[in-house]
């Protein structure tokens, strides 16, 4: 909503009041993800599944159309198609041989407009236009046939785009719509009525749509209920919902498509708003940045404050092979922002486990970027470990794949304290030493630790001291060590030393300590004995591509007849404990 | 065979015009066969990997814009205005170039996001031409000042538009025109957030097209002899739902002799994510006459 001339204030509120309750109506806020799934006894979408694994293991891994019998010359068209040795190249992927499945969508009589298309020389009965949805590449085949002459004449790809759905999986769709928990839930707690599945504008059964990041085929059964209707996108690659929407019947506006649904989702409960949350003796707000990931705000353990906000300021990623070549990637809302890979599903919780104990939770969020995991593409996860005795630990990961096997990723987090007088201490010889001024260090073979784990603590006046434990690998998520710059700074509230959103911080490719935190020392290190203290965190990650041993990498493998992404994540983050003094 | 040469040329077509506008009046620029260039093979590049600013290529295979580069130049000026995005070529040969930001903001100042820079034809050296006034900064919320840029022949200015200052709940963008011989500028529409930018002649009346940022439309408004609007601004197409995508705006609009208008199409959601490969159609329209509107003919 635009407001671009002088209104009354007070006419002003109460609009922007009822635009506020009509996204209350229509975008529904939540951490959970939408359902897998469904619990049901008869399930065609589990009867598909059976289907495609059955006419995975054949020599031609393609879901032939149901035609009647009667029609001889349609089923002759379509297996003149199917055994074509044209068709082979589609079939299997070519170095794996691994099968790519396929789905004949529509046998019908060629259309004017093919002759154009190589039916010039087809008249008559016998010229069919078969399409082809091919899964695995999103893409569309059509084939035009002259069965009088057992021929195919002409065989065309499409990628990116899809045919006509076939009846059938209009049908499935909508049973996979009217049978879903997300969708009942959002439909008031009762499963929509497959009849109503019909908008009456359009006066079309289902609405066409685009999943445009998952790159599957997709369609919108639409339920229509007084003067709204939901969308239900429903995924027919992966046999699942992609998104809801409810929309005002009767009104065009943007098409409703996957990134629609998962931006406007997005926009509206994480980058708008504040969130908070309350578990296992941790209390923390939330929200979604432009450019600096997720931020939590106002960390307490047992009500007692440990960190004022955490946020994930820049990724830096540099290519050895070639000087000075890399990224510098700001991750946060998909929208109006200066990120560069996004946020576009929820951030979630999940419980950390050591078999059948729980030891606290995990707050998940992901970044996307589009066509990942091809080649110079980038997805990153940033993670938060709450544990019940206290300890805390933020995580920023690399999911691959990036532009070469010759990366190294440098992450910059910047951490401020909760509390006023703080100092920070490291090891040296042997005892607690404390940083008189602000200055930054590297973890290197010399670094010492307490214990062989602990690399500095922070004493405070007023709170639990809190123990910083390097990451070395021994967290379990696959971490092979940090090998991280820490660098403390003095925090000023008047000055903006990311105390609001962070552009760029720093270039891609310095190799040294020149990551960014290092511009608030440099122009004169201050004293910090006693004081605000900001620790910002760089990791140093690098990646690898040798098979079995794959770091900070991902890669498009075929599972069950489509692309899906196999990724090798690198965790990084220190981990803070509670410490008496 | 013969489909994959029309399908390589279609693609050099969207390269060369996607940064060095088609217009039918655009001279050659001087320098390209001074440092020795095939001006037949080469065209200045801002999307080269691994460089920031302006390239000159010259392609093994001009059909071929994935074709192997034979010769690379970069002056020094060409890249000190950080990242580039449209180019427009006036009838001397002059090249105009406006800043783009490339995933970040490193190189590209927020300041100095509404100026446009000029390649002199015979020197071949870029300097800050006009700075248009910007009333909002580029911000954390949108981080684009000028985006699009046509030469229009009739005029000899250029066509600007920029997104400057816009956010989610305020459309504060600009359309300029501004003349290359005088550099005297004014606003012809504000309050308006457009990418694709072109001015043409349709039933002998001279009308800007332009390509919303918000949404897949396409608007356009007539304009006198010296590019003042009149009459208010019409909505001619929408993308919404078509091609592969469904959500594409419009950041080029070309028109050919036959009448065909060649709309290129690319997702934009005021962020910084990089541009991907294939993510850019283009969709061609005829206007029909029985009904006054346009009608799809292709996507490509």
């Amino acid at each position: 909503m635009n407001i671009k001339n002088p209104i009354p204030g007070t006419v002003v509120s109460i609009v922007f009041l009822l635009w506020v309750m009509t996204w209350m109506i229509f975008i529904s806020c939540g951490t959970d993800r939408l359902s897998q799934g469904s619990t049901y006894s008869e399930d065609p979408a589990e009867n598909r599944k059976a289907r495609i694994s059955r006419v995975l293991l054949t020599q031609k891994p393609i879901l032939l159309l149901d035609i009647k019998a009667e029609d001889q010359e349609a089923v002759l068209a379509q297996d003149l198609v199917v055994n074509d040795p044209r068709m082979q190249e589609y079939y299997f992927e070519k170095g794996t041989d691994k099968p790519m499945l396929s789905e004949v969508f529509s046998v019908s009589p060629m259309r004017p407009s093919d002759q154009a298309k190589g039916g010039a020389t087809c008249q008559g009965k016998g010229c069919y236009r078969v399409e082809i949805y091919h899964y695995s590449t999103n893409s569309m085949i059509m084939a035009l046939v002259n069965t009088e002459q057992k021929k195919l004449m002409d065989l065309s790809f499409y990628r990116g785009f899809q045919p006509d759905l076939p009846p059938h999986l209009g049908e499935l769709a909508v049973w996979i719509a009217t049978h879903d928990s997300t969708v009942i839930l959002e439909y008031g707690g009762k499963a929509p009525d497959k009849n109503q599945v019909r908008m009456p504008t359009t006066k079309t059964a289902l609405n066409r749509t685009k999943c445009q990041r998952s790159q599957h085929l997709c369609v919108a059964p639409t339920f229509v209920r007084e003067n709204k209707a939901l969308w239900v996108i429903v995924d027919l690659t992966d046999l699942k919902i992609a998104g809801l929407k409810w929309t005002e019947v009767g009104t065009t506006g943007m098409a409703v498509t996957e990134r629609l649904v998962q931006n406007e989702k997005m926009m509206e409960c994480y980058c708008e708003k504040e969130n908070k949350h309350e578990q296992d003796g941790w209390n923390f707000s939330y929200s979604l940045t432009r450019s600096d990931g997720l931020k939590l705000s106002d960390i307490r353990f047992r009500d007692q404050p440990l960190f004022e906000d955490i946020r994930m300021v820049d990724w830096h990623v540099s290519y050895s092979t070639t000087d000075g070549f890399g990224y510098s990637d700001a991750i946060g809302c998909p929208e109006y922002s200066q990120a560069a890979v996004v946020a576009i599903e929820p951030p979630y919780f999940e419980p950390i486990l050591n078999g059948s104990d729980t030891l606290g939770f995990r707050f998940v969020q992901k970044y996307f970027s589009e066509g990942w995991p091809t080649p110079c593409s980038y997805n990153y996860q940033q993670h938060f470990e709450f544990y019940r005795d206290g300890s805390f630990r933020p995580v920023v990961g690399s999911l691959g794949r990036g532009c070469g096997n010759d990366g190294t990723y440098r992450p910059v987090t910047r951490i401020a304290l909760a509390g006023r007088e703080h100092s920070f201490e490291s090891l040296q010889e042997g005892s607690w030493k404390a940083w008189e001024r602000e200055a930054w260090q590297l973890e290197d073979d010399l670094t010492e630790y307490e214990e062989g784990k602990y690399f500095a603590r922070i004493l405070s006046k007023d709170k639990p001291w809190l123990r910083i434990e390097a990451a070395k690998g021994q967290f379990g998520d696959g971490g092979r060590g940090d090998r991280a710059y820490y660098y403390i700074t003095r925090r000023h509230r008047d000055r903006n030393e990311g105390e609001t959103d962070l552009p760029t911080v720093g270039p891609c490719c310095n190799t040294d300590h020149r990551q960014g935190p290092e511009k608030f020392i440099e122009s004169g290190p201050e004293p910090i004995r006693d004081t605000e203290l900001v620790l910002w965190y760089v990791p140093q990650l690098k990646n690898d591509n040798t098979p079995g041993s794959e770091y900070c990498w991902a890669e498009s493998v075929l599972e069950n007849g489509v692309y899906v992404a196999k990724v090798y994540p690198c965790f990084s983050g220190p981990k803070f404990h509670l410490s008496q003094p | 065979m013969m489909k994959s040469i029309l399908w390589a040329i279609m693609a050099l077509f969207c390269l060369l015009s996607t940064e060095t506008s088609a217009q039918d009046c655009k001279g050659q620029p001087g320098f390209i066969k001074a440092l020795g260039f095939d001006p037949a093979r080469s065209a200045l590049s801002t999307t080269e990997r691994r460089f920031m600013g302006a390239v000159l290529i010259e392609l093994e295979d001009p059909r071929n814009t994935q074709s192997r580069r034979l010769k690379t130049h970069q002056d020094p000026s060409w890249k000190s205005a950080g990242y580039l995005g449209a180019v427009a070529t006036d009838k001397a040969g002059n090249l105009y170039v406006i800043p783009k930001p490339n995933v970040n903001m490193l190189h590209n100042k927020a300041a100095e996001q509404n100026t446009v820079h000029r390649i002199d034809s015979r020197t071949g050296k870029m300097e800050a031409f006009v700075r248009l006034p910007l009333k909002h900064l580029p911000h954390e919320r949108n981080p684009y000042g000028l985006i699009g840029s046509f030469f229009d022949c009739t005029t000899e200015a250029l066509i600007l538009s920029s997104l400057a200052g816009s956010d989610q709940k305020k459309e504060l963008g600009q359309i300029w025109t501004l003349g290359t011989r005088t550099r005297k500028y004014s606003e012809i529409l504000q309050n308006v957030d457009a990418i694709g930018v072109g001015v043409y002649s349709v039933q002998n009346e001279r009308r800007l097209f332009y390509g919303l940022a918000r949404k897949s439309e396409l608007w356009s408004v007539a304009l006198t002899a010296d590019n003042r609007p009149q009459g208010k601004p019409r909505l001619e197409l929408s993308l919404e739902g078509l091609g592969p995508r469904g959500d594409d705006r419009i950041k080029k609009i070309r028109f050919q002799p036959n009448g065909r208008m060649d709309l290129t199409g690319t997702p934009f959601y005021y962020n910084l994510t990089a541009p991907v490969d294939g993510q850019e159609s283009i969709y061609s329209f005829q206007p029909d006459p029985s009904s006054g509107q346009w009608r799809l003919i292709g996507i490509r």
